[in-house]
């Protein structure tokens, strides 16, 4: 073919020009280290950076937010095992107080113990967390949820639970608020709980009692009846619309049972003494407390005094155990949610290092690659410009 | 010897002729458009003596220009394809350069944004996590800003340039007009070399701007008309094009040309070349990119202040408009003569789309037409459209227009309202209340607020647990404080839990209540410790509720870089083609056309020994006429 002379320039400096811009290239994927600068280096590759690079400091946020749960976990968790420690210390005083051998004076310096122990419980209950919060508030977060006034304690804050996202689907509670920490929480053995008539003069007391899964909830009554000191103490047992449920003989140490429910008497009762069962309502932990306290301080040097004492403390016993129990439901809550933080904590982890693996796979330059080829770049730039001179030098007018 | 010397004669004016087209040749090597030129030798006619016919020498028969029509025609067209894939591109890249990986900003101020909301919720009453809240708002604020003014400035140069493409047009015209006066003076055949070079010059000049049909006429002159046949040039009279404003747009620069009746718009005729580049990547890339961006905007502002009044901040008020609500216009054209107002609302934004409409009235009907789909829509209004409800207003005359653009309207107007950090609402606006004295175990769980007309509360909203409270042993929740009871609930089918709706509250209710049992819902005063809301503001980050439920804000913007992404890579590579095939085609005129300096040389040697070897058939006549007078002379 023929060729002009200007043709020959030009095409030669055209492919000098082109190895330019391809060296250029490659420079700068070199000097980056990345093989997509902008979006048109690879569209697909380029949205499937930008959704990686996001879903990464979403992980991020979610590992942060992991660790803020975690912290007000462990802050719960320790408040409870304080307070765990206070109401085992308020039982064994409990127990103690209720022995024939105490007389007010001790009966005093134990009342004064527990009293003690259930301002610790309050303070715990109130405790704030790191960014000043009341941890057991609910949603009133700034406001002290628990307000002891003269022995009653009345709660200030709401129900409320704060949750933490964790993982794109997954979101866990960091806390407990109080009233589902120490208010409501049912009272005697959890299907019943009973007391002394306040009338009674015998020395008959409850110990303790329990329930099976026949019992059927309603207000009982079980009065004993004993018309002349020889006869035999009999019982009846009414329901909420006076009908008998049970009848029977009593002797001191007799477990008394009806409609599921088994009452564990002792002692001797007088003619027309009354013991009644009600059903389950929420106790709260600082009634419970404030109510031995002032049993304590107000029983008489009488044995039916005494008696009702003890009717009184063995239900408080039930209602401390009820309370203890709650207290492990919700450690054991929290630690199965402190499980969870850990198990997806790992998942994070784990899907951020598989995110960051991709990532340099789509996005990162391969070096041996991009070397190579510059190398090669170069040296075809190198061809091209010899090949320029070369062929310029050639005319006939030389010849001429 | 008359005639030897005749001969010689001719012979050195035809090789003095030849030695000057060949020097020509020389000279212009590096003139752009020049064509070479040979020169044709032609045998004078003989004469006829005593039978003989005896030659006479040599005669220019004309100095020849070498080119070939169809190969200057496809260099048009390759001027044409290349003009408008390079300029395409060369716009393109720029835009493509706004949404590089290593400036991946507005992309990182939406995470960031969206996690600062994550920390709200992480310690909702605290101050400083709320200011970081509002510090990344107005972070993403400014991100959405840079990229909506780079857009605009695109946008204007894109103008600019389509003013001083059209104005240079205009220059090639006069220019060819000027050459095609001069050419069919002479008449087409003895038309001068270098005018013809010239006129071949600018006419692949004008190719390059725009794609023109171009025909030769018998007179030698050249008719030229746009691709779509309207003509730009017949002979030497000129119809100039204008650059005029876009009816809606007064930033946006038609195409057309001027009559008396007003401007004749041809810019959908405009095809190839640096013009038609330029249109296409306004149509097809730049339009669409500040729509896609604004439909995020518009999505993100919208999605975020629903939620965000629907919570409670730290003062105990409901939320206030966290970004600062748009309104959305109907562009009335400049040329409207009616009085018509049109209004336009958003009623679902999860509905909107990035597309424009035009509504147009035809003296009965008013149709709106989407811009994207070309669907319509006829009547009276009000209509209808991807979320967006049309309402028309007032008398309009027939031909009376205007522009909705929806998505675009958002962009402009994305901007943060709120500067309180206390004014964040990350508490939800009510709670729920289970009371101690309950003794069953209903309770009501994922309380949520459908709408924030229903808050705060009027009053207390409580629901009463009663075994007949639908009729005789149909049981339910008897309501107070809201319309809408009493409530089915049965606790023997139904205690795993029922999804129950009250007014625009849902909620879930599950257990089993006993007779008496209320379950409230209160509002959330005091709970300043609730991070519900923020979560749910947090939340939305991942909702794929855009574009009928298909896409979240994220979604919308990679796809929206990814298209970037793709069109910037195929006009490159379309630009590279078309530079090759241009190359090419100039290379194919060039081997016909150009001047090779070898070939010249060889030229020169050779008319230069044919001019010395005619100088010597003188200087034979001479010593022949000599040799006869010292013959007779003696």
């Amino acid at each position: 073919m023929r060729l002009s002379t200007v043709q020959v320039f030009q095409s030669g400096i055209n492919s000098i020009l082109s190895q330019q811009a391809d060296v250029n290239k490659t420079q700068q994927e070199l000097s980056s280290g990345k093989r997509v600068l902008t979006p048109s280096d690879d569209p697909v590759a380029a949205a499937e950076i930008l959704r990686i690079n996001s879903e990464m400091t979403k992980i991020d946020q979610y590992l942060d937010n992991a660790d803020m749960a975690e912290s007000q976990l462990e802050l719960e968790e320790g408040l409870l095992d304080s307070a765990e420690n206070a109401l085992q210390r308020v039982r064994e005083l409990v127990l103690q107080a209720n022995n024939a051998t105490q007389d007010s004076e001790t009966r005093g310096f134990i009342a004064a113990e527990i009293e003690e122990r259930l301002d610790e419980l309050v303070d715990i209950a109130n405790s704030k967390n790191f960014n000043g919060e009341y941890v057991f508030a609910g949603f009133q977060s700034s406001t002290a949820p628990f307000a002891l006034q003269s022995g009653v304690v009345s709660y200030l804050g709401d129900g409320g639970q704060r949750f933490a996202k964790v993982g794109a689907s997954s979101e866990i509670a960091v806390g407990d608020s109080g009233v589902d920490v120490f208010m409501r929480i049912p009272s005697g053995n959890g299907s019943f709980e009973y007391s002394a008539n306040s009338a009674n003069t015998g020395a008959a007391q409850l110990g303790s009692s329990s329930a099976d899964a026949d019992f059927i909830s309603d207000s009982y009554t079980v009065e004993f009846t004993q018309a002349t000191a020889d006869d035999p103490i009999t019982y009846t047992v009414t329901d909420s619309s006076a009908a008998t449920v049970a009848t029977g003989t009593y002797e001191s140490g007799d477990s008394i049972s009806f409609n599921g429910a088994t009452l564990d008497f002792s002692s001797i009762p007088d003619d027309g003494d009354q013991f009644f069962v009600t059903p389950t309502t929420s106790q709260d932990v600082f009634s419970t407390i404030s109510t031995v306290v002032s049993a304590l301080d107000s029983v008489l040097d009488t044995t039916a005094s005494q008696a009702q004492l003890s009717t009184e403390l063995s239900l408080a016993l039930e209602n401390i155990d009820r309370t203890a129990t709650r207290f492990s439901e919700v450690r054991t809550d929290i630690g199965t949610r402190l499980n969870r933080l850990d198990s997806q904590r790992e998942i994070n982890t784990s899907f951020s290092l598989q995110l960051e693996e991709t990532l340099s796979d789509i996005e990162n330059a391969d070096l041996t690659e991009t070397i190579s080829r510059l190398n090669l770049q170069l040296t075809s730039l190198e061809a091209a410009q010899q090949a320029y001179v070369s062929v310029q030098g050639l005319s006939l007018f030389n010849y001429i | 010897m008359a005639d030897l010397i005749n001969i010689g004669t001719s012979a050195l004016l035809s090789y003095q002729t030849a030695l000057s087209t060949t020097s020509n040749n020389i000279a212009n090597v590096n003139t752009e458009g020049y064509t070479r030129q040979t020169t044709d030798f032609n045998a004078i006619i003989p004469t006829l003596v005593g039978g003989f016919y005896l030659g006479n020498g040599v005669e220019v028969d004309g100095v020849q220009r070498i080119y070939d029509q169809f190969l200057t025609e496809d260099v048009y067209n390759r001027s044409s394809s290349y003009g408008s894939a390079a300029s395409y591109a060369s716009y393109a890249s720029r835009l493509d350069n706004l949404f590089s990986t290593s400036n991946s900003g507005l992309q990182s101020a939406m995470d960031e944004f969206y996690s600062a909301a994550q920390d709200v919720a992480n310690n909702p009453s605290g101050i400083p996590e709320r200011q970081a809240l509002i510090g990344q708002a107005e972070q993403l604020v400014d991100q959405f800003s840079v990229l909506d003014t780079s857009l605009s400035q695109l946008n204007q140069e894109v103008s600019y340039q389509v003013e001083v493409t059209v104005s240079e047009i205009n220059v090639l015209t006069n220019q060819i007009a000027e050459l095609n006066n001069q050419l069919s003076k002479g008449g087409a055949s003895t038309g001068s070399s270098e005018l013809l070079d010239e006129r071949q010059r600018l006419v692949q000049e004008l190719s390059a701007k725009v794609s023109v049909r171009a025909i030769e006429q018998s007179d030698g002159s050249l008719n030229i008309s746009l691709q779509d046949g309207t003509s730009l040039l017949t002979g030497g009279s000129v119809t100039e094009l204008t650059a005029f404003r876009n009816e809606y747009d007064p930033f946006k620069m038609e195409v057309g040309y001027s009559r008396s009746a007003g401007n004749v718009n041809v810019t959908d005729s405009i095809t190839g070349g640096s013009l038609g580049g330029v249109l296409e990547f306004r149509d097809e890339l730049l339009e669409d990119a500040q729509s896609q961006l604004g439909l995020i905007g518009a999505a993100m502002s919208i999605s975020f202040n629903d939620q965000h009044q629907l919570g409670m901040d730290l003062e105990g008020n409901i939320g206030q408009d966290f970004f600062s609500s748009f309104s959305l216009n109907a562009i009335g054209s400049s040329q409207n003569t009616g009085a018509a107002t049109v209004s336009v609302t958003l009623d679902d934004v999860s509905q909107l789309t990035a597309d424009d409409y035009e509504l147009s009235f035809d003296g009965t009907d008013w149709t709106l037409t989407n811009h994207n789909d070309d669907t319509t829509q006829t009547g009276s209004g009000p209509f209808s459209v991807n979320g967006v409800t049309v309402t028309v207003s007032g008398a309009a005359n027939a031909g009376d227009r205007f522009l909705l653009s929806p998505a675009k309207d958002a962009l402009g107007q994305f901007s943060l309202a709120m500067t309180d950090p206390r004014g964040i609402a990350a508490a939800s606006a009510v709670r729920i209340d289970q009371p101690l004295a309950n003794s069953g175990s209903a309770e009501i769980s994922s309380l949520q607020v459908m709408d924030e007309s229903a808050i705060p509360l009027g009053s207390d909203i409580t629901l009463t647990f009663n075994p007949d409270a639908l009729g005789a042993g149909v049981p339910g929740f008897d309501v107070t404080g809201i319309a809408g009871g009493p409530l089915a609930y049965d606790p023997t089918t139904e205690s795993a839990g029922a999804t129950l709706s009250l007014g625009d509250f849902e909620f879930e209710v599950s257990g089993t209540p006993d007779d008496g049992d209320t379950l409230g819902i209160l509002d959330n005063s005091g709970g300043i410790g609730d991070n519900t809301n923020a979560l749910a503001l947090a939340n939305i980050q991942n909702d794929k509720s855009l574009l009928g439920g298909t896409s979240s804000q994220q979604d919308l913007y990679s796809a929206m870089v990814a298209d970037v992404g793709i069109k910037t890579s195929r006009a490159e590579s379309r630009a590279e083609t078309e530079a090759t095939l241009l190359n090419q085609a100039e290379q194919s005129v060039a081997s016909v056309s150009g001047v090779n300096l070898d070939e010249e040389a060889a030229d020169l040697i050779r008319f230069q020994q044919a001019y010395q070897a005619a100088a010597q058939l003188i200087s034979v006549a001479e010593t022949l006429f000599n040799t006869l007078l010292s013959a007779t002379g003696r």
